[in-house]
C-alpha cells in the first residue's frame, strides 16, 4: 500500500505545470518538513482555487495522501475531474554548453550524488512566453524522494532559483507528459555508475 | 527581550512581526494578498509556512498568528501545531549599509515619484538568511518609513515591491507604520540602513501629507516617472549627523532605462554632474535623538520604541540645483523650499538599465547554432562537391581541376567530370554571371539543344540567335523525338537509318555506359571513331546539379572513353550530326545499338529517356533524377533482373 507521503510526492509531482512554481514548490517544502497536516489543509484549497482538475489516479493519490491528514472530505469532494493531461503548453530546452553548469547545478549534483536510490541527474530549462527561463531539475530514483526534493529546492533557492523546479522522478515507468517533455528537453548531468553498468 | 510590536490590528501588521521569520518571497506574496484584500489566504499562506517549519515564535507574535489563523478560518491549527513560545531577545538577523552602487537603489530611485511620496526611504543588506528556505543573502531590505494619513501601509508595500520586481530587483518592502513601535527586526535593520529617498524635508513627515503641488505636476507630466525635485533635493545636513548618502554613489551606474531615456534630462544631468558629486558616503546613522551613529555601530543598543522620524535621507537631486539656486556655499539649517519639481537629471553614464540577476536566466540560444548552419545553405550544395571528386576522380583529372579553382567553388558539377572540360560551354561558367542562381535560367540559353523544348518556355523568351549555334535545326529534330520517347520503342530502328534523337541519349546514361561498356563485347568490337568536333553541348547543365554522394559516383575516369568511342559510320550519323554528339553520346549510341543488335528489348533505354524526358527540368528535378541516375547504371547493366 502506498504511504501518504509517497502518495503526496507523486501526486505533487504530477501536479507540475499544473500549480504555479511558487506554490508548488513551497507544498513539496512543506512535505518534505513534515507539514502533513499543512498539506492536509492547504492542497486542497489549492486545487479548488486554480480550477485543478485530477484524474482518477490522481484523486486516489490525494485521498490517499492528505485523506489522511485531516483533509475536509467536502473539500476533497468540490476538486474537479479532468482527463489525462497530455496536452504540455511549454517547451524545454536542453544546454549542454558548460555555462549552465554553474554552482547551482554543482551543487545539487553534490547532493544528488550523496542520495540513495538516485539513478539520474539532468537538468533543462523551460520556456514559456513572456517568462524568463527556468530551471529544471529532474532526478531519476531515490529514496523518500520527497525528501530529496526539499533539499534541492533549498540548495537552489539559496542560489537565488526564486521558484525552483525539482522533479523527483521514480527511476521506472512512464512519467506524465510534462516530465516527459522535461527529460527530453534536457540533459544528463550525472548518472549512477550502477545504473550504467546495467545498462 | 519580548517583542514589543503591537500587532494584531491588522493583518501588514502582522507581517511585519513575523519579518525574518519566514522567508521573504513568502513574505511579500502575503503582503500582495492583504494589498488585494485576500487576507486569510495570506494568513492560510503564512501560517502554514510556520506550522510546516515548526517556528517557534515569541508569545505576542504567536497568539496573534493563531488569531489570525482563527479569524482566517483556515484549516490549520497552529495554536496545537506550533511549538511552544519562546522569548527572544532581540533579533539574530545582522544587517549591513548597502554598497554605494546598490542596484536596489537606484530601482528605488527610478521608481515613479508618486509611489513614494512623502515617504522616507531606507536600504539595508541583512546578511543572515530568514526561513526555512532562505533565499541568498545579503538579501537587500527596503525600509518606508510612510506618512501618517497616506495610503495604506499594505497597500505601499505591495506597489513599491511589484514596481521593484518589474525592475528585476528582488527586494522586502518594510513599510513602517508611524504610530507602530518597531519591532527588534526593523530596529536594527535601520540601525544599519541608509536612506536612500527622503521626505520633502526633515521635519518627522509622518505627520504630513504629500505635497499637492509636485503631485499635480507629475499627474499632468506625460511620464509617470518624473520625480520632483523636491524630494530629490540634498536635505539640509547642517543639522545632521552625517552627510547625506551620496547621490552619485547610490546611483551609481545603474539606472533603469526609464530615466535614461529621457534625453533633457540626461543632458541637464551631464550638465550637472561634477557639481553633484559630494563626498560622503553614508558612514553614520542618526538616531531619534540626532546622534551620531556609526554605520558599523549596528551592535548598539537601539531606540526601538520609536521610529527614527528625522533620519536623514539622501535625495535624487541633491546639492547641484541647490547651489545653483543658493549660491551661499553654506547650506541652510533646513532644506529650501522647493517651488516646483523638476526633472530629475540623468547622468550620461547611468543609461544602462538595472538589473540584478539572482538567477542564472541567460543561458546560450540555440537559435545562433541553427543560424550558423543557416548561412551553409547557400553553399550546402556545393560544399561536399570538393572533396568527393577529388577523392575519386584519378589523378590526372584532379589535377585538370586544379587549374580552374574558381570555377570549382562556384559551378562545383564540371569537377567532376573530366569530359566537361573540353567543351566550349563548359569555359563560359566562368562567367560571373552564369551563377548558380542563373543557372536554371542560363544554362537552357547557352544550350542549344535543350532550349527548343523547354516546356518552362525559358528559352523561347531570349533571343535563340544569341546563343545557338549554326546545327540548331538538328538539334530540334533529334530532341524533340527523345523526348517523346518514341525512338527507344519503334522496332524499326534496325533496319532505319541512325536517328538523330538518339544522340540525346547520354544525359544521364553516359558516364553509366562508360563502366559497363569494358565488359561489352559489342561495344569492344566497334573502334573507337576520332571525335570530329570537340564541343559537347549541354554538358554544362549538370553544373545544375547540387552536391549529392550519388554525383560522385558518376565521375569515371577518362580512360575507357577513348578506347570505346564508336565511329560515325557505326552510329550511322552524319558527320554534321555526329559532330554534335560528345564522347559520352556516341558511347551511349554505340551501347544502344549493341542492344538492339542482340534482339534485346530496349527497356533500358526507355528507362533512360524517361529520365531524359525530364531533361530540361533537370535543374529542378537533379536532387532526385540525379541520385537515382546514379544508381541507375547498375540497373540498366541489368535490365530482366529489375523487370523480374
Amino acid at each position: 500500500m502506498t504511504s501518504p507521503d509517497v502518495a503526496c510526492h507523486d501526486l505533487l509531482v504530477r501536479l507540475a505545470g499544473r500549480l504555479p512554481d511558487e506554490l508548488l514548490w513551497r507544498m513539496r517544502d512543506w512535505l518534505a518538513d513534515g507539514g502533513r497536516s499543512v498539506l492536509g489543509a492547504t492542497l486542497p484549497r489549492e486545487l479548488l482555487r486554480h480550477r485543478v482538475g485530477l484524474t482518477d489516479a490522481e484523486r486516489d493519490l490525494l485521498e490517499t495522501a492528505v485523506g489522511e491528514w485531516g483533509a475536509s472530505h467536502r473539500l476533497l469532494d468540490a476538486v474537479l475531474p479532468a482527463l489525462d493531461p497530455d496536452e504540455v503548453t511549454v517547451t524545454f530546452r536542453a544546454d549542454s554548453s558548460a555555462a549552465d553548469i554553474d554552482a547551482a547545478a554543482l551543487s545539487v549534483l553534490a547532493v544528488v550524488r550523496g542520495h540513495p536510490g538516485c539513478v539520474e541527474l539532468r537538468q533543462g530549462w523551460r520556456q514559456a512566453a513572456g517568462t524568463p527561463g527556468q530551471r529544471v531539475v529532474l532526478v531519476l530514483g531515490a529514496e523518500r524522494p520527497w525528501v530529496l526534493a526539499g533539499t534541492l529546492q533549498r540548495v537552489l533557492r539559496a542560489h537565488g532559483d526564486r521558484t525552483p523546479c525539482v522533479e523527483v522522478l521514480p527511476p521506472h515507468g512512464k512519467p506524465p507528459a510534462y516530465h516527459r517533455a522535461a527529460i527530453i528537453g534536457s540533459t544528463p548531468l550525472w548518472r549512477s555508475a550502477a545504473a550504467l553498468a546495467d545498462a | 527581550m519580548e517583542d514589543g510590536t503591537s500587532f494584531g490590528e491588522t493583518t501588514h501588521e502582522l507581517l511585519l512581526a513575523l519579518a525574518g521569520r519566514v522567508d521573504d518571497d513568502l513574505l511579500g506574496r502575503a503582503r500582495e494578498l492583504v494589498a488585494v484584500g485576500e487576507d486569510a489566504r495570506a494568513v492560510e499562506l503564512v501560517t502554514a509556512s510556520l506550522v510546516a517549519g515548526r517556528a517557534v515564535l515569541p508569545e505576542r507574535v504567536r497568539s496573534a498568528l493563531v488569531a489570525a489563523a482563527r479569524a482566517a478560518r483556515t484549516d490549520l491549527d497552529p495554536g496545537a501545531a506550533l511549538p511552544k513560545a519562546d522569548p527572544e531577545d532581540g533579533t539574530e538577523h545582522r544587517f549591513a549599509a548597502p554598497a554605494d552602487d546598490d542596484p536596489v537603489a537606484g530601482a528605488l530611485l527610478a521608481l515613479p515619484a508618486r509611489a513614494l511620496a512623502g515617504c522616507h526611504v531606507l536600504l539595508a543588506r541583512r546578511r543572515t538568511p530568514a526561513g526555512s528556505a532562505p533565499g541568498p543573502v545579503p538579501h537587500p531590505v527596503v525600509l518606508v518609513q510612510a506618512p501618517a494619513g497616506g495610503r495604506p501601509t499594505e497597500v505601499l508595500a505591495y506597489q513599491i515591491a511589484v514596481a521593484l520586481e518589474r525592475a528585476d530587483v528582488h527586494a522586502s518592502v518594510e513599510v513602517l507604520s508611524p504610530d507602530g513601535a518597531l519591532s527588534e527586526y526593523h530596529a536594527a535593520a535601520l540601525r544599519s540602513a541608509a536612506p536612500v529617498i527622503s521626505a520633502d524635508d526633515a521635519e518627522p513627515a509622518f505627520a504630513e501629507v504629500p505635497r499637492p503641488a509636485p503631485r499635480r505636476e507629475r499627474e499632468t507630466r506625460p511620464e509617470p516617472e518624473e520625480q520632483p525635485a523636491a524630494r530629490r533635493q540634498v536635505p539640509d545636513t547642517a543639522g545632521l549627523l552625517r552627510p547625506p548618502v551620496q547621490s552619485d554613489a547610490l546611483l551609481g551606474d545603474v539606472l533603469p532605462s526609464v530615466r535614461a531615456e529621457r534625453e533633457p534630462e540626461a543632458q541637464e544631468a551631464d550638465r550637472r554632474g561634477p557639481e553633484r558629486r559630494e563626498p560622503a558616503r553614508p558612514v553614520a546613522v542618526p538616531d531619534a535623538t540626532g546622534e551620531a551613529r556609526g554605520a558599523d555601530d549596528s551592535d548598539d543598543p537601539a531606540t526601538t520604541s520609536a521610529m527614527p522620524a528625522s533620519i536623514p535621507a539622501a535625495s535624487r537631486r541633491p546639492a547641484p540645483e541647490r547651489e545653483q539656486a543658493e549660491p551661499t556655499p553654506e547650506p541652510p539649517a533646513r532644506p529650501a523650499p522647493r517651488p516646483a519639481p523638476r526633472p530629475v537629471p540623468t547622468p550620461a553614464r547611468i543609461r544602462r538599465p538595472t538589473v540584478t540577476p539572482i538567477s542564472r536566466t541567460s543561458v546560450p540560444n540555440p537559435i545562433p547554432l541553427v543560424r550558423r548552419g543557416g548561412p551553409a545553405s547557400i553553399v550546402r550544395p556545393m560544399a561536399p562537391i570538393e572533396p568527393e571528386p577529388e577523392a575519386e576522380l584519378p589523378v590526372d583529372a584532379a589535377a585538370a581541376e586544379v587549374t580552374e579553382p574558381p570555377a570549382r567553388e562556384s559551378v562545383p558539377a564540371p569537377d567532376r567530370r573530366p569530359a566537361d572540360a573540353e567543351t566550349p560551354a563548359f569555359h563560359s561558367l566562368s562567367d560571373p554571371l552564369n551563377g548558380p542562381l542563373n543557372e536554371p535560367l542560363l544554362a537552357p540559353l547557352l544550350d542549344p539543344t535543350v532550349h527548343e523544348d523547354d516546356p518552362l518556355a525559358v528559352g523561347g523568351r531570349l533571343p535563340a540567335e544569341d546563343v545557338a549555334p549554326p546545327a540548331r535545326a538538328d538539334h530540334d529534330d533529334w530532341s524533340a523525338d527523345w523526348l517523346s520517347g518514341t525512338w527507344a520503342m519503334a522496332p524499326s530502328v534496325l533496319d532505319g537509318p541512325p536517328r538523330e534523337r538518339d544522340q540525346a541519349g547520354d544525359e544521364v546514361a553516359d558516364t553509366d555506359f562508360e563502366a559497363e561498356e569494358a565488359d561489352d563485347p559489342v561495344a569492344e568490337a566497334e573502334p573507337p571513331a576520332p571525335r570530329p568536333a570537340p564541343g559537347r553541348p549541354a554538358r554544362h547543365r549538370y553544373t545544375d546539379e547540387p552536391a549529392s554522394p550519388e554525383p560522385v559516383a558518376e565521375a569515371e575516369p577518362e580512360r575507357p572513353r577513348l578506347e570505346l568511342e564508336p565511329s560515325g559510320e557505326a552510329l550511322g550519323l552524319r558527320p554534321e550530326s555526329l559532330s554534335r554528339l560528345s564522347d559520352a553520346d556516341r558511347q551511349l549510341l554505340a551501347r544502344l545499338q549493341a542492344e538492339l543488335l542482340e534482339g534485346r528489348r530496349p527497356r533500358v533505354s526507355r528507362r533512360a529517356g524517361i529520365g531524359n524526358g525530364v531533361g530540361p527540368h533537370r535543374p529542378g528535378n537533379n536532387g532526385v533524377g540525379n541520385n537515382g541516375a546514379g544508381n541507375n547504371g547498375s540497373h540498366r547493366s541489368d535490365p530482366p533482373d529489375l523487370a523480374g
